[in-house]
C-alpha cells in the first residue's frame, strides 16, 4: 500500500513516515501542496491514499483538496486531513471538500491514525 | 373678517332697527296728531255749514257743536228734519246745509238718523241705504273718525253726531281726502328712510375701515406671526406699533419669540456640537433624501456634502458594495433601523446604520457611517494571531506526544530499564496535559476577546449529552462510580456549536466524576421555558460557599490553594471556559445546589424554534 503524506514540518513528517514504515507502509513525501501536486502528476503508480496537513506554505491543504477534485486522475484517491486546527469551521470545510477523515494530531496518537488509514484502505 | 362679522354687523343691524323704529313711531305718532288735528277742523267746518249766515265768525266761536240747547232755531238743520226727513223742507235744509260745507277736501256727506238710515247725502246716485257699523257706534259720542285707503288716496271719515236738547237724532259721515294732510309726512318719511340707509352705509364703511385698521390688521398680522412660530420661523421680529392692547399682545408675542429662539438656538448649538464630535459619520436626510446636515466625519469620510446632491454622492460612494436607496426606502416603509454588515469601499470598511424619524410619518432618516477599519482588522489580527498561536504552539507539542507515543506503542521492547519506560510515560503524560493547558488558554483567551461562536446549528443534545456518557463510563466505573443517564428522545434540538456544547457535557460530567469519590453523577435534561436545561448532580462532598464564589473563574480548582492545587485534575479553566462558550452560545450557567451531600451544575441552551 502507498501513501502520499503532505507535511511542511520537518519532525511530524519524519515521525508520521517512521510510524508508516512500523505499519509496512510505502510512503511518499511532499513538504507542501504544490509539490504533492507536482509529483501526483508525475508519478507511475498512483499512492493509496494521501494524508495531508492544513496549514503549509505555498499551496495549503484546503487549495491542494481543491486541486485534487479538480483533477480526474486524482479526485478518487481517498484523503485524511491531519491538523492541529481545532475549529468546527475547518473540519466542515475539509468535509465538504471531499476529506474522508479529519484527524486533530495533537489529541490523537499515532496509533490511532494507522487505525484510521487501515479503515479507509480496508473499506476501498 | 369673521371678528367684523361676528360683532360689527350685529350692533349696526340692531342701530339701524332702532333708527327705522323710531322713524315710523314717529311717522304714526305725527300722523295721528295730525288727522286728530283735522278731525277737529271738519268738525267745525261742520258746525259752520249749519249755521246760516256765514261770516259771522263771533257767533260761530260762541256755539260749542250742534247740542247747544236754546241756539237750535237759528241751524240750517234742526229737529223737524230729521223728525220727518221725507218733507220738501227738511230735504231743502239737508241740500243745504251739504253745500255749506265749501271745503275742497270734503269729498262725501251721509246724513243719517239715529238708527243710522241714510235720509240725505250729496252722493249722485248712491245706493248706500245704512251707515256703516262704524258710524253707529259714534251716534252716543263726542264724534270718531276712522280711515280708509281708496285708490291710492287716505280718507277720513268723520262721523258728527246732531244732538237737540240733549237727545241724539242723527249723525253725518264726512269723507275728506287726508292727501294733502298725509303726503308731505310720507314724502318726508321717504326721505328721511333713505337719508338714514345713506348714513349708516357710510358708517359702517367709516366703522369698518377704522375696524380693518385698528383691530383687524393688527390682529391677522399677529395670526401670521403666531402661525410663523408655530411652523418653527422664529426669526421674524414680532412688532406692532400701538400701546393698545393688541400692542402687548404683539409685545407679549415678541418676548415669547425671543425666547424660544434662544432657548432653540441654544438645544441646536448643543445638538450640533454633539453631533459634530461624534466619531462616526452622520447625517440627516429629509423625506426627499435632501441632506439637511452632514458632521464633520461625514464630510471626511465622502468629501464635502452638499445639500441637494447629497444623497447621490452617498450613493455612488458606496455603489454597489451597499444599495443606500434600498436601505433607504426599508427604513422609511418599516420605520425601523437598517444596519448593514461590513462594507468594503476599497482602502476602507464601513458600517452603515439607517434610524428612521418618526413623528406621525417618516420625516426623515439619520444616516450613521462607521469606519471599522481598523476594528475588523483589529478582530482579524486576533483571528491570525489565535491560529497561528494554535498551529505553532501545538506542533511541537504534537511531535512530543507523538513520539512518546510511538516510543511506548513501538519500541517498548527496545527499553530495558523500567525507570525509562517510566520517564517516557511521564513525558507523554505531560505533553497531553500541556496540549490540554495550551487548548485552555486560547480558547479562554479567544472568547475573553470577543470571539463569537459561529457555528450554530440545531443539535441534538440528548445524543450529544449520552456520546459523553459512554465516553466517560469506563473512568467512572474504574471509581466504583454509578454514571445514570436516562436520554429522553423527545425533547426538541437546542441551537448550539455541537463541539462546543459536548465540550461543556464533558467537562460537567468529568468533573463530577473526577472529585466524587463514592456513589453515583447523574445527569439530566428537561425543557425549561425556551431553552433545555442539563444538571449534573454528584454525590460528592459538596462545595463551601466561599468556595462557591470561586467557581467559574479564571484558573479556580474549588477548595484548592495556589500551592495545593492537582494538576493532574485539570487546569482550573474548564468551569471558566464552559461558562465562556455558554454565554456565547446564549445559554446561562451555574452551581443550582450543593451541600454535604454533592452538588448540581445546571447550564441552559436555548431550544431551536421550527
Amino acid at each position: 500500500m502507498k501513501v502520499l503524506l503532505v507535511e511542511d514540518d520537518g519532525y511530524m513528517a519524519q515521525l508520521y513516515q517512521n510510524l508508516l514504515g512500523l505499519e509496512k507502509f510505502e510512503v511518499d513525501m511532499a513538504g507542501n501542496g504544490q509539490q504533492a501536486l507536482d509529483s501526483l502528476r508525475t508519478m507511475q503508480q498512483l499512492p493509496d491514499l494521501i494524508l495531508l496537513d492544513i496549514m503549509m506554505p505555498q499551496m495549503d491543504g484546503f487549495q491542494l483538496l481543491e486541486e485534487l477534485k479538480r483533477d480526474e486522475k486524482l479526485k478518487n484517491i481517498p484523503t485524511i486531513v491531519l491538523t492541529n486546527m481545532y475549529a468546527e469551521e475547518a473540519r466542515a470545510r475539509a468535509k465538504s471538500l471531499g476529506a474522508k477523515e479529519f484527524f486533530i494530531k495533537s489529541e490523537q496518537d499515532p496509533k490511532d491514525l494507522v487505525e484510521k488509514i487501515k479503515t479507509i484502505l480496508m473499506g476501498v | 373678517m369673521k371678528l367684523i362679522q361676528k360683532t360689527i354687523i350685529p350692533i349696526i343691524l340692531l342701530i339701524a332697527v332702532i333708527l327705522v323704529g323710531i322713524a315710523y313711531f314717529s311717522r304714526a305718532a305725527l300722523e295721528h296728531a295730525l288727522i286728530q288735528q283735522e278731525f277737529e277742523r271738519i268738525k267745525i267746518i261742520s258746525e259752520r255749514a249749519n249755521l246760516p249766515e256765514v261770516g259771522d265768525e263771533a257767533a260761530h266761536d260762541e256755539l260749542g257743536p250742534h247740542e247747544e240747547g236754546g241756539a237750535e232755531a237759528g241751524r240750517i238743520i234742526n229737529r223737524e228734519h230729521f223728525e220727518s226727513p221725507k218733507a220738501p223742507t227738511s230735504r231743502l235744509a239737508f241740500q243745504r246745509y251739504m253745500v255749506e260745507f265749501k271745503d275742497p277736501t270734503v269729498k262725501q256727506i251721509y246724513i243719517a238718523d239715529n238708527e243710522g238710515k241714510i235720509i240725505a247725502t250729496n252722493v249722485q246716485n248712491s245706493t248706500l241705504t245704512k251707515l256703516t257699523p262704524v258710524g253707529l257706534a259714534v251716534l252716543n259720542g263726542q264724534g270718531l273718525y276712522s280711515i280708509s285707503t281708496e285708490s291710492g288716496g287716505d280718507f277720513l271719515h268723520s262721523y258728527i253726531p246732531f244732538i237737540f236738547d240733549g237727545r241724539l237724532v242723527g249723525a253725518a259721515e264726512i269723507k275728506s281726502d287726508l292727501s294733502h294732510v298725509l303726503r308731505p309726512i310720507h314724502d318726508e318719511m321717504n326721505q328721511i328712510i333713505l337719508r338714514l340707509i345713506f348714513t349708516g352705509l357710510v358708517a359702517l364703511a367709516v366703522i369698518y375701515t377704522i375696524e380693518k385698521l385698528i383691530i383687524i390688521k393688527p390682529i391677522e398680522y399677529l395670526q401670521l406671526q403666531a402661525q410663523a412660530i408655530g411652523r418653527g420661523n422664529l426669526n421674524k421680529k414680532v412688532a406692532l406699533n400701538s400701546s393698545d392692547e393688541l400692542g402687548v399682545l404683539a409685545q407679549f408675542f415678541e418676548n415669547m419669540r425671543q425666547r424660544l429662539k434662544i432657548s432653540r438656538e441654544a438645544e441646536e448649538a448643543k445638538l450640533e456640537a454633539s453631533i459634530q464630535s461624534l466619531k462616526f459619520g452622520f447625517i440627516i436626510l429629509d423625506e426627499n433624501k435632501n441632506v439637511l446636515m452632514a458632521n464633520n466625519a461625514a464630510n471626511a469620510i465622502l468629501g464635502k456634502i452638499k445639500n441637494s446632491t447629497g444623497f447621490k454622492a452617498l450613493t455612488s460612494y458606496f455603489r454597489d458594495k451597499f444599495n443606500l436607496t434600498a436601505a433607504y426606502q426599508r427604513c422609511v416603509a418599516t420605520k425601523e433601523a437598517v444596519v448593514s454588515g461590513e462594507i468594503d469601499a476599497g482602502d476602507k470598511t464601513f458600517k452603515v446604520s439607517l434610524f428612521p424619524i418618526v413623528t406621525e410619518k417618516v420625516i426623515g432618516v439619520v444616516v450613521i457611517i462607521d469606519d471599522i477599519t481598523e476594528a475588523v482588522l483589529l478582530v482579524r489580527k486576533k483571528e491570525e494571531f489565535f491560529t497561528v498561536a494554535a498551529h505553532e504552539l501545538r506542533t511541537p507539542l504534537t511531535s512530543i506526544r507523538g513520539n512518546m507515543s510511538m516510543i511506548k506503542d513501538y519500541y517498548k521492547e527496545k527499553m530495558n530499564d523500567p525507570q525509562v519506560i517510566d520517564m517516557v510515560s511521564h513525558a507523554y503524560d505531560s505533553s497531553i496535559r500541556l496540549i490540554k493547558i495550551v487548548n485552555d488558554f486560547l480558547d479562554a483567551s479567544k472568547f475573553e476577546n470577543g470571539a463569537s461562536i459561529t457555528n450554530i446549528e440545531k443539535v441534538d443534545m440528548v445524543k450529544i449529552a449520552m456520546d459523553v456518557v459512554t465516553e466517560i463510563t469506563a473512568v467512572a466505573k474504574a471509581k466504583g462510580l454509578r454514571l445514570i443517564y436516562n436520554p429522553n428522545p423527545k425533547l426538541p434540538p437546542v441551537l448550539a456549536d455541537p463541539t462546543r456544547l459536548k465540550q461543556v457535557i464533558y467537562n460537567f460530567v468529568g468533573n463530577a466524576v473526577n472529585y466524587t469519590q463514592q456513589g453515583a453523577v447523574e445527569v439530566q435534561i428537561n425543557p425549561e421555558g425556551d431553552y433545555l436545561k442539563l444538571t449534573v448532580k454528584d454525590s460528592g462532598i459538596g462545595i463551601s460557599p466561599q468556595n462557591q464564589r470561586l467557581l467559574f473563574q479564571k484558573f479556580q480548582q474549588a477548595g484548592k490553594t495556589v500551592l495545593s492545587r492537582d494538576g493532574s485534575v485539570g487546569t482550573g479553566m474548564g468551569l471558566y471556559i464552559s461558562k465562556l462558550l455558554i454565554n456565547a452560545m446564549k445559554g446561562n450557567i451555574g452551581l443550582l445546589e450543593s451541600s454535604n451531600k454533592g452538588s448540581i451544575f445546571f447550564f441552559t441552551i436555548p431550544i431551536a424554534k421550527v
